[in-house]
This record gives C-alpha cells, sequence and structure tokens, in this order.
C-alpha cells in the first residue's frame, strides 16, 4: 500500500515536471516571505 | 555498572559535532535570507546561542530537563553543574554510554531549538533583549518540555507519546514561540511596502547542505547506539529529505511558473523536520509519505496561510511549527514496532490510540510554549524593550547593534 502510494507520488511529479514551464526568464522568486512581498501591500 | 560500549559512544559523540554544526548551519541558512545589512547579526544570533547554551546546559538546564524527576514536570536541581553527572553510564537513558556523552549530545539539541526561534525575529530585535529572552526561553519553556517528553518520570513520556529526535521538543516548540514572537515584535519596517529579498541564496544552500548533512546525527543519532536502530533513522531521514525537498520544489514550480533552488533548500527542511519525531520509527516508504506530507504541508502554510499575514522573518513558524506537528502526527500513524519494538504500533498497525496520544503532547506543548513565550517577551519589553528603533532598523542591525558590516563596498 505504502509503496504503491509512494510510487505514484513519485513517477507523477517527475511527470509534472515535464510539462510545467521551464523557467520564465523573470527573476520573480517568491519562495520566501521577504521576497514574496515585494509587492506593494 | 553497565559496560560502556566503544562503537555506541564513539557514534554518539560523532553525532554530538555534526549536530554542533547544525547551527551555525542555520546561521547561514537564515543569515543568506535576510538583507545584506542585517546578515551579521542574523549568524550573531545563532553563533551566539551556540556557547550561551553550552554553558546554561552545564550549570543548570540539564539537572532541570533530565535530573531526578518532580511530579512529572520538571528535573530536580541535584544535577546542577554536573554533580553526579560522570563517565559512568546512566541506564535511565543510555546503558552503554558514558552519562556525559548523553548529557553533551543532548547540550546540542537546547542550544538549536532556541536558535531556530531566531528567525522569526530577524531584522528587528535588540541584541541584549534576545540574550535575555533566549536564557530565559531555555530555561523555562525548553527544560520543562524536555523532561516532560524525554525525562525519567516525564508526563507525556508517560503517556506514551513517542517523540524519536525532537519533532515536539524541538521543532514544534519553536515554530509555535516564533509565531509568538512575530505577534508580539511586529512587523519590520517597510514590510509589505517595499522590497526584502533574500542577499545571498548561496549561502542558503550551503546553509541547508550543512544541516542535512548534521541532521544523520540528530536523527541517527538519537537511536543513542551504534547498532541497526541508527541505520534505520539514518535512511528514513535521508529518504523524507529528499522527498520533501521535490515535493516543495514541485509545488513552487506550479505555482510560481520556476523550479526554485530556494524552494528545494526550504523543502528539504521541511522533510527533515517531518521525519525528525518519527525516524527510528517508521519504514522507508512511510518516511517517503512523511516527505510529502512535510513538503507539501509546510509549502501550503508559508504560502497560503502565513505570509502576508505574519511578519514570521523566516518563516519558521511555516517550516519548523508546521512540519513538526505534521511529523508528530505521522508517527502516531505509521509508527511500526517492527522498526523499533521499544517504541509502540500506529494507527496503520493497528492502534489508533497512538494517533490520539500524538495529538494530545503536541496540543499541550503547544500551548505552554505560546504562553510562557509571551509572557516573557511581555516581560522583557517591559524591562530592555524587543526592538531596535526605527533608524537603527533602517541602518541595519549588523551596524547599529555589532558595530561591523559584513561586506566593503
Amino acid at each position: 500500500m505504502e509503496i504503491a502510494i509512494a510510487l505514484v507520488l513519485f513517477v507523477g511529479m517527475i511527470a509534472s515536471w515535464l510539462v510545467l514551464p521551464s523557467g520564465t526568464g523573470v527573476p520573480t522568486e517568491a519562495e520566501h516571505v521577504s521576497s514574496a512581498l515585494a509587492e506593494p501591500a | 555498572m553497565d559496560a560502556i560500549n566503544g562503537a555506541d559512544t564513539a557514534w554518539v559523540l560523532v553525532s554530538t559535532a555534526l549536530v554542533m554544526l547544525m547551527t551555525p548551519a542555520l546561521g547561514l541558512f537564515y543569515g543568506g535570507m535576510v538583507r545584506g545589512k542585517n546578515v551579521l547579526s542574523t549568524i550573531m544570533h545563532s553563533f551566539f546561542i551556540l556557547a550561551l547554551i553550552s554553558v546554561q546546559w552545564i550549570l543548570w538546564g540539564y539537572s532541570l530537563a533530565f535530573g531526578p524527576d518532580k511530579g512529572g514536570v520538571i528535573g530536580g536541581l541535584e544535577w546542577l553543574g554536573l554533580n553526579g553527572v560522570g563517565l559512568e553510564p546512566n541506564p535511565d537513558y543510555a546503558a552503554t554510554i558514558p552519562h556525559q556523552a548523553f548529557m553533551i549530545f543532548q547540550m546540542t539539541f537546547a542550544v538549536i531549538t532556541p536558535a531556530l526561534i531566531s528567525g522569526a525575529f530577524a531584522e528587528r530585535k535588540r541584541f541584549k533583549s534576545f540574550v535575555v529572552f533566549t536564557l530565559l526561553w531555555a530555561t523555562l519553556v525548553y527544560a520543562p518540555v524536555a523532561h516532560w517528553v524525554w525525562g525519567v518520570g516525564g508526563w507525556i513520556r508517560a503517556l506514551g507519546a513517542l517523540d524519536f529526535a525532537g519533532g515536539t521538543v524541538v521543532h514544534i516548540i519553536s515554530g509555535i514561540s516564533a509565531l509568538v514572537c512575530a505577534l508580539v515584535l511586529g512587523k519590520r519596517v517597510g514590510y509589505g511596502t517595499e522590497p526584502m529579498q533574500p542577499h545571498n541564496v548561496t549561502m542558503t544552500v550551503l546553509g541547508t547542505a550543512l544541516l542535512w548533512f548534521g541532521w544523520f546525527g540528530f536523527n541517527a543519532g538519537s537511536a543513542l547506539g551504534s547498532g541497526t536502530l541508527a541505520v534505520s533513522a539514518f535512511v528514513a531521514t535521508n529518504t523524507a529529505a529528499a522527498m520533501a525537498a521535490l515535493t516543495w520544489m514541485t509545488a513552487s514550480w506550479i505555482r510560481h511558473k520556476q523550479p526554485s533552488v530556494l524552494g528545494a533548500a526550504c523543502g528539504a527542511v521541511a522533510g527533515l523536520v517531518g521525519i525528525t519525531p518519527a525516524a527510528g520509527y517508521v519504514t522507508p516508504m512511510a518516511a517517503i509519505l512523511i516527505g510529502f506530507f512535510a513538503g507539501a504541508g509546510c509549502f501550503i502554510a508559508v504560502e497560503m496561510f502565513v505570509r502576508g499575514r505574519v511578519d514570521d522573518a523566516l518563516d519558521v513558524f511555516g517550516v519548523h511549527g508546521v512540519g513538526g506537528v505534521i511529523g508528530a502526527l505521522a508517527t502516531g500513524i505509521f509508527a511500526t514496532k517492527t522498526i523499533n519494538p521499544a517504541g509502540a504500533d500506529g494507527l496503520l498497525y493497528g492502534n489508533p490510540g497512538q494517533l490520539v496520544t500524538q495529538a494530545i503532547a503536541v496540543v499541550v506543548v503547544a500551548l505552554y510554549a505560546a504562553g510562557v513565550t509571551w509572557v516573557l517577551l511581555k516581560l522583557v519589553d517591559l524591562v530592555l524593550g524587543l526592538r531596535v528603533t526605527k533608524e537603527e532598523e533602517e541602518r541595519g542591525l549588523d551596524v547599529s547593534q555589532h558595530g561591523e558590516v559584513a561586506y566593503q563596498s
């Protein structure tokens, strides 16, 4: 059971990388709260 | 007298050194995420705590946390100044290593826990207030909670809650306390209206790599021996960190259209946090699932619930608080005695009560940490003032608090 879910998650993520954009080329890094709030409130 | 095992002692000492390295690594992790004018002050928070709590632990911290039990809530003062804590094993805690080896290993946990909180008040807290708060917090929050969960006679330990390496003792209390700190201190000047970009993501990734490395000591070292349990915890630790890094990066890629380096780093830390309470109780497959839940859960918490509402400057609550809760509850789901006969079975192995026990421990510890942290902050604010002035904040804490600058222009 656990191995089936783990496999689906892992393979699913890899598949998603293949279809996601490879980058916008715009430095909009927003992982972190500091930079995420670069936009005016 | 119990016999000292050389391999066990060597592994615990190596693990102690690994965990010690995590605190300056945390300084790099946090230091890269602040603005350049605050990098030294941020690194100093971690580096200084390493020295401060090292001495506090020897003098009274260890005795309060692990000393002879007083009513299930605190250790006694019998071991003050390491009185009676010698080189013979203490079978109550670790039968095959010198008692001082166990003590110094535990010290590294006491050191990193308040250092984790420092990410929440980065870029705006007065240094002397930070020192006093940290000392009080380590004494009145960390030591009692460590006793409840790990100390012989501690009431949460007696309840049967599982916390292999500090999901509750380290991450939940630091994460919740960080949230309280962020709320009490308030937002940084310019928060939400001006850019506050991480000034050096390279530094953050280096810090992450060193944290990951040190975490092998944190979790596998918590086996307190060099046998199979340490190996199992080591495998689970690496597996969860890796899965969480992939998960956070994928989530941020979907949301922000780019595979973020900082996202992969934050994800790895979230996975390490999530697996901490479970490391010595779960299978590698469960570690993958815990890594996934920690990566996804912390990402959602940071991106959708905390960010913009509270200035938890370096996402301590979102990663350590939420990750710690996920890990603690996951332990109640995935734990199995086939990995650790001294542990317990979780929900998936026919024991739903373990999940309830884990939840009770989470709630009580979180409430206690939040309440005492709030009181301590108010007291320190009353006596010393928590925040630097607006001018000092705008100038940067490196210059205003330490009279130094990190980078010469």
